[in-house]
């Protein structure tokens, strides 16, 4: 499908100031470039991707606008942009880009609530919602009208033997490893389970986790009570992903302005005889 | 593009309401038996520009696909119910708890109301009644004549009346407790009533179980952590101001779009 020719590509693209992401991008967008060489459909396909990476910027600047949104969530997970070549035939930014949740420890925040837990380290506490289980590490738990552990929506907190009923006239006390004892009696131990691929987690809103795959009891972990994990995302490094993802899209702009001013020249400047 | 602003917005919103809860604890810093308030939030739902497991070229399938969320929301604004400090009045009638019980008292409507508030009065027919002047309930009544009034670590209201040594029984306080005390609504002037969520009142004598002992000549104050709270509301203001950049350059990425055609 590659002509091997000079690509006839807008001659300013190579040469603005890229990041390294972009850079690549922008490298699978040449050699997708140069199977048109020299062709006036050629260039035309050069403004879609630009454009493409143009919305792909668009959709970077949500990604981040919602983690800035969230950055006061318990339990929240950053979701990180990862930018790759333009597949062959494809536009739009669903080509660009893929979205990951960057699943790192968050800081750890006290309140001194003896139904708040956090965990530090790996693993999800395991919460059944009328859709199915779900993942969460958003620890701020509560007793509801039956005395069942349940999350803030109400949905109960899974124990290894399933539901946790905890209004048993004591004061109840997790252990790092999970253990829950109500006064001195061990009542149970909570569920924590973790992923081999953490990529198997999809986000479905209200600090919950679907997964497609069994999770399997996590190891590597220390549940801290009276702790909130707070959302991992720093403000200051998503402000210069900001700055950066605006720069580029400005950037994309010129180079579809650029590409804009050639085709003008070709369509009414190429061709002229004298003048 | 659009969207941008819209999560942004919800960011503003969430930080605008945690200063709200935040001015509503400082405000009530030096209130008897207030507790202070906090909000939850959360992640609002993604929307799947892409999903995982679709087809790329060829056979492969994409591990991961394109979730964006669509901001962040306030579930629940949350009243923790941690001990208040006591402080010594020396008012035979001020009553503190020391445990996760309440008060009951009976409000003209008929429905028995649940407090922390133990700053108690007597009405002039002498019965014990709140500052507002709604009756403890079950109903004590204090004898005109009485001399001393004391209340043991375990409710029981005894009065000495005049000319007679032996102190004499005049009624028990009950407290009320709740499974789920988060579930309780206010209803302002330092009174709960009792919901679906908090679960149905266990009422029993003090100082049995968890219902925690009564201190007379003693208040508790408010649980609020004025320092905490300051630490609180920088962080808000910081977040709320970094959403509105999100907005901000939102708009300057769409005025750069606009741009393209001059």
């Amino acid at each position: 499908m590659l002509i091997a020719s000079r690509p006839f590509f807008p001659p300013r693209m190579g040469k603005k100031v890229l990041g390294p992401e972009e850079a690549r991008a922008q490298g699978a967008a040449l050699s997708f470039g140069m199977g048109f060489a020299l062709s006036f459909e050629g260039m035309i396909k050069g403004f879609y991707i630009t454009a493409s990476g143009m919305l792909a910027r668009e959709l970077v600047q949500e990604v981040l606008a919602n983690n800035v949104a969230n950055s006061g969530t318990v339990g929240f997970k950053r979701d990180r942009v990862i930018f790759r070549g333009v597949l062959e035939g494809t536009y739009g930014p669903e080509g660009v880009l893929r979205v990951r949740t960057d699943h790192a420890q968050g800081p750890l925040i006290r309140t001194g609530n003896p139904l708040d837990l956090a965990i530090q380290g790996r693993g999800f506490f395991v919460v059944e919602t009328p859709e199915g289980i779900r993942y969460t590490r958003d620890g701020h738990f509560s007793l509801d009208e039956e005395g069942t552990l349940v999350t803030a929506d109400g949905y109960p907190v899974l124990g290894e033997g399933g539901t946790l009923e905890l209004d048993l006239g004591g004061a109840v006390s997790f252990g790092e490893d999970g253990t829950v004892k109500v006064g001195d009696v061990v009542v149970g131990r909570l569920r924590v389970e973790d992923f081999d691929d953490l990529g198997a987690l999809k986000k479905v809103g209200g600090g919950l986790f679907a997964a497609d795959v069994e999770g399997r009891p996590a190891e590597d972990f220390r549940i801290r009570q009276g702790f909130l994990e707070g959302a991992n995302v720093s403000p200051v490094a998503e402000m210069v992903r900001m700055i950066s993802n605006y720069r580029a899209y400005e950037a994309e702009q010129r180079a579809l302005i650029a590409q804009d001013e050639t085709l003008r020249k070709a369509v009414n400047e190429v061709g002229r005889v004298g003048r | 593009m659009n969207r941008a602003m819209e999560i942004a917005a919800t960011g503003m919103y969430a930080q605008q309401l945690y200063v709200d809860v935040l001015a509503n604890n400082l405000a009530n810093v030096n209130t008897t038996g207030f507790k202070e308030g906090d909000v939850h939030f959360q992640d609002l739902i993604y929307e799947q520009v892409k999903p995982q497991g679709a087809t790329s070229t060829g056979q492969a399938q994409t591990p991961v696909g394109i979730e964006i969320g669509y901001g962040t929301r306030p579930v629940a604004t949350v009243r923790r119910f941690s001990q208040g400090e006591l402080v010594q009045t020396d008012n035979p009638l001020d009553i503190a708890i020391n445990g996760d019980g309440f008060f009951q008292v009976l409000r003209p409507d008929g429905k028995v109301y649940y407090t922390r508030d133990g700053s108690f009065r007597l009405s002039p027919d002498g019965q014990i009644v709140t500052s507002d002047g709604f009756a403890l309930e079950p109903p004590i009544t204090v004898p005109l004549d009485a001399e001393e009034i004391s209340i043991s670590k375990d409710g029981v209201v005894r009065v000495k009346l005049a000319g007679e040594v032996e102190p004499e029984e005049v009624g028990q306080i009950e407290l009320a407790r709740f499974v789920n005390p988060g579930g309780l609504r206010s209803v302002g002037g330092n009174l709960y009533e009792e919901t679906v969520a908090s679960g149905e009142p266990l009422v029993g004598p003090p100082g049995s179980g968890e219902m925690g002992e009564l201190h007379q000549g003693y208040l508790e104050r408010s649980n609020v952590d004025v320092v905490g709270a300051m630490v609180k509301m920088i962080v808000a203001q910081r977040a709320y101001e970094i959403n509105s950049k999100v907005i901000k350059t939102s708009d300057e990425m769409l005025s750069t779009a606009n741009n393209i055609k001059r």
